[in-house]
C-alpha cells in the first residue's frame, strides 16, 4: 500500500515534470483555485454577470500589462503610463465635450500623443543613457503636470456615445472593453512568438551584449518597446475615458505600478529576458479578481492593501525559487 | 617676489578650475536657485523664509540618508515613505491618548522602522529577492497597516514634543543640528569604517565584495535597517512639526528621496555616490518648491519642473562622465 502510494507519488512527480510548469502558468493554476476559493466563499461572487463585470474591471489593467511585459522584457520599466491614461483622459474629454465630431481626429491625437511620449522615453533610454526609472519618473512627474495645467485642477468636458460604447457597452453579454483586451493580447502573442521583433525583445533582455553581437539593432528594439507602452496606455486612456464618461485626474492613478505588479505576479522577471504576454494577463485577472473579492468581502481598503501586498512578496517569493 | 606671488595666484586659478570643474551639477543647480530666489523675492533671505526651508525640507533630508545609502549598495528603498506615514500615525495615535509617554512611543516608533528595515534587508539578502518589488510589496502592506491605524489625518501629539522641530538654540533651528549630526556621523561611517566601505564594495561589485570576505548579506541588511531607522526618524519629525498624524503624509517621500539622491550624483547601478549630494539634491527640491511657491507659481507646474530637472540632471551628469563601457 505504502509502496504504491510511493509509485503514484513518483509517476505522478513525472507527470508533472512533463507539463512545462513556469510562472506564467502557474499564474493560471492559481487563478482557478482563487476562484473555487470565492466559490465557498459565495456563491455568487461565480454570477456571470459579476465575473464578467470583474473581466471588464480587469481590461484596462490587462492592456496596459501587455506594454509594460515587453518593457520589462527588454530589462526596463515604465513608471508613465498610467499618467498617459490621465492626460488622454483629460485631453479627450475636453476636446470633444460630449460630441462626436472630432472623434476621428482626437483618437489620433491621442494615440500619436502616446508615440510621441513613448519615443522620448526610448530616446532618453537608449541614447542618453538615463535609467528607465529615472527617466520614466522624470515623464510621469512631466505628464502629471501637463494634466494639471491643461485643465487648470478641475477638469471638465463629456464623452461622446461611440467612446461610451467602447468604454461601458456590451456586445451580447460581454463587455466592449473585454474584447479589446482579448485582442491586443492575442496579437502580442502572436508578435512576440513569430516576429523577429518579438524575439529581439528576449535577446536584448536576456543578454544585451550577445544581443548586440549577433546583429540585433538593441536601442531601436527597446525604443519600439516603450512605444508600444505609451500607445497601448493612451488606447486604454480612451477606454477608461468611455468607463468614467467624464475627464478625471486620478483615472490613471496607480496603474504603473500596478501594471508591474500584474506583470511580475504573471511570470515577468525583473532582470529582462524571461516571461510571457499569456502570464502577464493572468497577473492583471489574478489582481482584478482579488480586489474584486476582498471588496466583496467587506474588506477595508486599509486591509485589501495589506493582502494585496503580501500576495505580492509571496509572488516574488515563489517566482525567484523556481527560477533557481 | 613678484614671481612667487604670480605662481601662488596662477596654482589658486588652478585649483578653483580644478575645483569647479569636479563639483557636481548639483552644487551648481543650488547656487542658481539661491541667486533666481534672493533676485526674485527680497524676502527669500529672510529669516522666516529660511526658517521655513529648513523646516520643510529637513525629513526629506533625513529620509535621503536611507535612501542613498540602499541606493548605494545597488538597491532602492521604496517603503521609506510608507514607513514614514507609519511612524508619524503611530506617534500621533499613542500620544493622543498616552501624552506622557512621549519617550517610550519614540522608541516604539524607531523600533518599529528598525524591523521593518531589517524585514527587507533580510529578504534582500537571504531570499535574494528584487529589492523594487520587494519594497514595493513592504511599501503596499506598510500603507495597508497605516490606514488600518488612522484612516484619515488626526491625534495629537504632546506639547512638549513640538519643541523638538520648533525651537531654536541662538538663532539656530534644531533641525539644522539634527542634519549636521545625522549627516556627520553617516558621512564618517561612510567614508572612514570599514562597513562604509564595504556597502561601496557591495555596490561595486557583489560578487567580488563576496569573494574578498566581506559579509555582503549582513551589510545589505544593515543598509535595509539604516534606511527604516532614517525613515522613522523622519516620520517622527513630521508628527513633531505638523502636531498630527496624516497616514498619507510620506507618500512622495520614497520617489522624492530617490530623486535627492541622484540629483546628488548616487548612481542607480550602486557604489558611485555619498550623503552630502543627496543632502544638497534635497535642499534643491526644497528651494525650488519653494522659489515657485513665493512667486505664485501654481503647485501644477512644480511637477513638470521636478520632472524635467530629474531627467536634466541625470541627462547632464552622464553626458559629462567619459562614456564607459
Amino acid at each position: 500500500m505504502t509502496t504504491l502510494a510511493a509509485e503514484d507519488a513518483g509517476s505522478i512527480r513525472k507527470f508533472l515534470k512533463k507539463i512545462p510548469l513556469n510562472s506564467s502558468i502557474a499564474i493560471w493554476l492559481v487563478i482557478v483555485f482563487l476562484i473555487l476559493l470565492a466559490r465557498v466563499i459565495s456563491a455568487s461572487f461565480l454570477d456571470p454577470v459579476h465575473m464578467l463585470n470583474v473581466a471588464r474591471q480587469a481590461s484596462g489593467l490587462g492592456i496596459v500589462t501587455i506594454g509594460q511585459t515587453i518593457v520589462i522584457l527588454t530589462g526596463g520599466i515604465d513608471l508613465s503610463n498610467g499618467m498617459v491614461i490621465t492626460l488622454v483622459d483629460v485631453i479627450a474629454a475636453t476636446i470633444l465635450n460630449g460630441k462626436d465630431t472630432y472623434l476621428i481626429p482626437v483618437i489620433i491625437l491621442s494615440l500619436s500623443l502616446g508615440c510621441v511620449i513613448g519615443l522620448i522615453n526610448g530616446l532618453l533610454i537608449t541614447k542618453v543613457r538615463i535609467p528607465p526609472l529615472i527617466e520614466t519618473l522624470g515623464m510621469f512627474g512631466i505628464l502629471k503636470g501637463t494634466a494639471y495645467v491643461y485643465t487648470r485642477g478641475a477638469p471638465k468636458g463629456d464623452i461622446p456615445p461611440v467612446l461610451h460604447f467602447v468604454g461601458e457597452g456590451f456586445v451580447g453579454p460581454i463587455p466592449t472593453q473585454v474584447f479589446f483586451w482579448v485582442g491586443f493580447t492575442i496579437i502580442a502573442i502572436i508578435v512576440m512568438r513569430n516576429t523577429s521583433f518579438g524575439r529581439h525583445v528576449y535577446s536584448v533582455g536576456g543578454n544585451p551584449r550577445a544581443s548586440r553581437l549577433s546583429g540585433v539593432k538593441n536601442d531601436r528594439v527597446v525604443i519600439l518597446a516603450y512605444v508600444i507602452s505609451s500607445v497601448l496606455a493612451a488606447m486604454t486612456g480612451l477606454i477608461l475615458a468611455g468607463y468614467i464618461g467624464t475627464g478625471s485626474l486620478s483615472l490613471g492613478e496607480g496603474y504603473n505600478l500596478n501594471s508591474v505588479a500584474a506583470a511580475v505576479v504573471g511570470g515577468t522577471a525583473f532582470t529582462g529576458g524571461v516571461g510571457t504576454i499569456i502570464g502577464s494577463a493572468g497577473g492583471a485577472l489574478f489582481l482584478s479578481i482579488l480586489i474584486s473579492l476582498l471588496r466583496f468581502l467587506g474588506l477595508p481598503y486599509s486591509n485589501q492593501l495589506m493582502v494585496q501586498g503580501a500576495i505580492l512578496a509571496i509572488a516574488i517569493f515563489l517566482q525567484s525559487r523556481s527560477q533557481r | 617676489m613678484s614671481i612667487s606671488t604670480s605662481n601662488n595666484s596662477r596654482s589658486i586659478t588652478r585649483s578653483v578650475i580644478k575645483f569647479s570643474s569636479r563639483m557636481r551639477p548639483v552644487y551648481y543647480a543650488l547656487i542658481l536657485l539661491c541667486i533666481i530666489g534672493i533676485v526674485t523675492q527680497p524676502t527669500f533671505l529672510s529669516i522666516r523664509n529660511l526658517r521655513n526651508i529648513i523646516l520643510s525640507t529637513t525629513p526629506w533630508a533625513i529620509a535621503t540618508i536611507g535612501q542613498s545609502l540602499a541606493l548605494l549598495t545597488g538597491g532602492i528603498d521604496l517603503s521609506i515613505g510608507p514607513v514614514v506615514s507609519l511612524t508619524n500615525v503611530i506617534a500621533a495615535f499613542l500620544m493622543k491618548s498616552h501624552p506622557e509617554m512621549v519617550w517610550l512611543i519614540v522608541l516604539l516608533c524607531i523600533g518599529c522602522g528598525l524591523l521593518i528595515g531589517m524585514v527587507n534587508g533580510l529578504a534582500i539578502a537571504r531570499l535574494r529577492l528584487n529589492p523594487f518589488i520587494l519594497t514595493l510589496a513592504t511599501g503596499i502592506i506598510i500603507q495597508g497597516m497605516s490606514l488600518a491605524i488612522m484612516y484619515q489625518p488626526g491625534g495629537l501629539v504632546t506639547p512638549g514634543f513640538l519643541t523638538l522641530s520648533r525651537a531654536t538654540l541662538a538663532h539656530i533651528p534644531y533641525p539644522v543640528f539634527y542634519l549636521l549630526i545625522l549627516y556627520g556621523i553617516g558621512s564618517f561611517i561612510l567614508k572612514r569604517t570599514s562597513f562604509g566601505l564595504s556597502i561601496y564594495a557591495v555596490g561595486g561589485n557583489e560578487t567580488s565584495a563576496h569573494l574578498s570576505g566581506i559579509r555582503t548579506e549582513l551589510v545589505i541588511t544593515a543598509v535595509y535597517a539604516i534606511s527604516g531607522f532614517m525613515a522613522a526618524l523622519a516620520g517622527l519629525f513630521l508628527a513633531s512639526r505638523i502636531g498630527s498624524g496624516d497616514p498619507l503624509v510620506g507618500d512622495p517621500i520614497s520617489l522624492d528621496t530617490i530623486t535627492a539622491a541622484v540629483l546628488g550624483g548616487t548612481s542607480l547601478f550602486g557604489g558611485i555616490g555619498d550623503l552630502i549630494g543627496g543632502l544638497v539634491g534635497a535642499f534643491v527640491i526644497g528651494i525650488l518648491s519653494t522659489i515657485l511657491n513665493l512667486n505664485n507659481v501654481s503647485p501644477f507646474y512644480q511637477w513638470i519642473v521636478k520632472g524635467f530637472i530629474l531627467i536634466a540632471a541625470l541627462a547632464i551628469d552622464l553626458w559629462r562622465q567619459p562614456f564607459e563601457k
